[in-house]
């Protein structure tokens, strides 16, 4: 133990200084939110945010590197510094505002939707409702007066309700979309779309000033060149606002 | 901790799996089988393999020094034993698993920030944020991400051997003290040294009375791995999870909800382990107590008297 | 059982004690644990070839005087020689220890000790407890004191059971091979604490014959025992300790046919002798 302390902490300070480099970025995902965010076949991270973040990167400057964290310790590790950034179709929201800086909205404010099991009545909006932990969906469910039904990924509160753990999940529309088509009819939407959050931005750590000026300078230039629009369309099947 | 360049080649395994959409059957499964992202759930398995293999020699050689700090003549060094064992065995593992690697971490990063980047003078703590310089991060944010997941596990590693190795502290000192007074004597009476006793007739007695703990020590440490995935290392069950949930057609293979079989496969993976792990513990107990076994009733209950302070009283 | 004999070579009682040193000298020792006296003032000496009996009711202190000689028990006061050569000692708190180690070591090398509960080492088998430590403490050959140690075992009639474990063996057996073990370090003289008392009656006389045998060979020998009869056969010289002090000493006539004492009276007579 002694020697391998040891080892570590002579790693750890003879570690070269010569590569330090300021224009390394780490972007921290959560891999796990298609069309935003997902870890492709090839066992790459995918999606909206990953070509995006690519071309922001590139014209902020940057060379980047994609990093996957659970979506519960996303914050916590940006703030740590276990990377320096978060596109993981985070909504830009006040309480999270408390604790890091977003750049302006990347992603309009997108329609929140319910889905049930086919043939389900209206009302399971109002019973178990299943929303990922720590998301704005998560909120609205608990102050909409329906029981939340916490789950650490998307997949598991989709997996809840066809499991009947749950009566109804509550999500991003963009995300439940493709599993409502795909389902073979088990699946449905229900109730009515709810519009949550002031859209999706990329998450920065505060003392970061000088990154986030220049990650809302590169968004800023990808809106009006029509770049965002074209991936929104492309990832989204729908016309981008930008 | 996560990332996606990892130190092993994936490689296309089929010829024909250029093409997902064209194939069923069993092409396609043995397609899917083989997609580079199964290929990294493979080789998570070998991580598990890995830090069990590499934690296991820490975790003894740990609880050795806690089993002679707590048997020191030196006062503030058996305390310090104590408090090492009695602390870490009080203390929920999660709280240590997660304390640990995050308190060494910043303690490092603190220490080269200081050291490397003395210009700067603003305070790491901002608020929130945990704010070294450039330079001071570990690994660097330029370093390959297999030099991150590497440290990653190097510090799971070790907060693994800090949890264990107070459990195995407790063993081995309650099994050092369950070796008879007379056999010590004898040999101290046979002119030996106290180096020479502990080595030759302390040490080799004691594995009989160790072993039944330890054996434990070993199964739940064998156990309690998935709590990698708490660590942010994808381990098999963050490859489990991710493969098994459902995918739609952004995904090249897309299909229900199979998490159910990935689980089932990391169910057989456990109890093969375990299973080899109690046959090879079977084969030891019979070469260490080969003469101490017979030896009646007296160290058969001292023996199983190391144990139960340790069974049942994790997870 | 065979007669045992023990070859020149290797018993070297005979030679540099012959000048009438003791070869073990205890001056005056007092032994307390806390407040309770246990050895209260003895005097004891074994020149070459003696036999020395120790006899007493339990708690007379008969076993701790024994283990205070090779220092396994610390005496307060008193001073121990070993073929002159006196224990030197040191304050450890309050209480004194031994000041060298090495002497220490080098005092037990010589003075082979058989337990009440023979003590044989677990995890050995019968030979490898015989050449454990002369091999680890005196440095010999393996080889070599693994053909002694065979001899040694054939001596004490268990030649058959050296590669058995001690688990393995009768009560009687195991205590012939620590007695074994003790030659085997060629020792100057051997202490004996109750060397039959844990065994069943009917195995008792293997191991008395061993240490008659012993005794026939000149070996310096100081035994503590219950044994009375034991005691008048191999014992050129009894003590009986009363109370952590010498009730009474002399021949082994004197003291079973002509004892002098009230006290010895008694307890011989509470023995059954």
């Amino acid at each position: 133990m002694k020697s391998l302390i040891i080892g570590v902490v002579a790693a750890a300070f003879t570690a070269t200084v010569a590569f330090a480099d300021s224009h390394a970025v780490r972007m921290g995902t959560e891999g796990a939110y298609e069309p935003y965010n997902f870890i492709n076949d090839k066992g790459e991270v995918d999606g909206f945010e990953r070509e995006l973040g690519d071309k922001l990167c590139e014209i902020a400057g940057y060379s980047c590197t994609w990093v996957k964290n659970d979506w519960d310790s996303i914050i916590p590790n940006l703030t740590s510094g276990n990377y320096d950034t978060i596109m993981a179709g985070m909504s830009i929201t006040d309480e999270r505002k408390e604790k890091i800086n977003f750049t302006e909205a990347y992603f309009p404010p997108d329609p929140s939707a319910y889905v049930s099991l086919a043939g389900a009545d209206a009302e399971v909006i109002n019973g178990n409702v299943a929303a990922q932990t720590n998301t704005i969906q998560a909120g609205h469910v608990s102050s909409s007066g329906a029981t939340l039904v916490e789950y650490a990924t998307p997949d598991e509160t989709i997996a809840a309700v066809r499991n009947g753990e749950a009566d109804a999940v509550m999500a991003d529309k963009a995300y439940l979309r493709k599993l409502v088509e795909e389902s073979g009819g088990e699946l449905e939407f229900v109730g009515e779309d709810v519009m949550l959050g002031t859209g999706i931005g990329m998450g920065i750590r505060k003392s970061d000033e000088e990154m986030l000026a220049k990650f809302n300078a590169a968004i800023q230039q990808l809106k009006s060149d029509g770049t965002i629009n074209t991936l929104i369309e492309k990832w989204f099947e729908m016309k981008g606002p930008y | 901790m996560g990332g996606t360049n990892r130190p092993f080649h994936p490689v296309l395994m089929f010829e024909f799996c250029a093409d997902p959409k064209a194939i069923d059957g069993l092409k396609w499964m043995a397609c899917y089988l083989t997609t580079p992202k199964h290929q990294q759930f493979y080789f998570s398995f070998l991580i598990v393999l890995a830090l069990i293999a590499g934690t296991a020699p820490l975790v003894m050689l740990l609880g050795f020094c806690g089993a002679f700090m707590r048997r020191s003549a030196i006062l503030p060094i058996k305390w310090l034993g104590h408090i090492y064992t009695s602390m870490v065995r009080g203390v929920p593992d999660i709280v240590f698993f997660l304390f640990v690697p995050i308190a060494m971490d910043q303690a490092f990063e603190y220490t080269r920030h200081r050291i490397l980047c003395p210009e700067v003078t603003e305070p790491v703590y901002r608020g929130n944020d945990f704010v070294v310089c450039t330079a001071a991060k570990l690994p660097l944010s330029s370093s390959p991400q297999w030099v991150h997941e590497t440290y990653g596990f190097i510090l799971a590693m070790i907060a693994f051997a800090v949890v264990f190795g107070a459990f195995a502290a407790n063993t081995i000192d309650g099994a050092l003290r369950a070796v008879p007074k007379a056999q010590l004597e004898t040999a101290r009476a046979y002119g030996m040294s106290e180096r020479q006793t502990f080595w030759r007739i302390h040490l080799p007695q004691m594995w009989t009375f160790a072993l039944p703990g330890l054996s434990n020590l070993w199964m739940v440490l064998v156990k309690s791995t998935p709590l990698l995935f708490l660590l942010g290392i994808e381990d098999i069950v963050y490859w489990a999870r991710e493969l098994g949930g459902t995918k739609t057609s952004f995904f090249e293979y897309p299909h229900p909800d199979w998490r159910a079989w990935y689980f089932l496969s990391l169910l057989i993976f456990y109890l093969l382990l375990t299973w080899v792990s109690e046959k090879a513990f079977a084969a030891l107990t019979r070469r260490v107590s080969r003469g101490m076994a017979t030896q009646g009733g007296k160290d058969a209950t001292a023996g199983n008297a190391a144990e139960p302070e340790i069974a049942g009283a994790r997870l | 059982m065979d007669s045992l004999t023990i070859s020149d070579t290797q018993n070297n009682n005979n030679n540099a004690n012959m000048s009438g040193v003791p070869v073990i000298e205890l001056r005056d020792i007092h032994k307390s644990y806390g407040t309770l006296k246990v050895i209260k003032g003895v005097d004891l000496a074994a020149r070459s070839g003696d036999v020395i009996a120790l006899i007493g009711s339990s708690g007379s202190g008969k076993s701790t005087l024994l283990r205070c000689t090779n220092l396994l028990e610390i005496p307060q006061q008193g001073d121990i020689l070993i073929d002159g050569e006196a224990v030197r000692w040191k304050a450890h708190h309050d209480e004194r220890q031994p000041a060298d180690a090495v002497q220490v070591r080098r005092i037990r090398t010589n003075l082979s000790m058989v337990f009440q509960q023979f003590n044989l080492w677990g995890h050995l088998t019968i030979l490898q407890n015989v050449i454990e430590a002369p091999v680890t403490v005196l440095g010999r050959d393996p080889a070599e004191a693994a053909r002694f140690g065979q001899s040694l075992l054939e001596k004490v009639g268990i030649g058959d059971k050296s590669d058995n474990y001690p688990s393995q063996l009768s009560g009687g057996q195991q205590q012939r091979a620590a007695i074994a073990r003790a030659l085997a370090m060629e020792p100057e003289a051997m202490l004996f604490d109750e060397p039959t008392s844990a065994l069943d009656p009917e195995l008792q006389g293997e191991v008395v014959q061993v240490i008659k045998d012993l005794a026939i060979d000149g070996r310096t020998m100081i035994i503590v025992t219950h044994d009375m009869k034991m005691a008048a056969d191999v014992a050129n010289h009894v003590i009986f300790l009363h109370q952590g002090v010498i009730e009474e000493e002399g021949s082994p006539d004197q003291l079973f046919k002509k004892p002098k004492s009230t006290r010895l009276r008694q307890f011989l007579s509470s023995t059954g002798a």
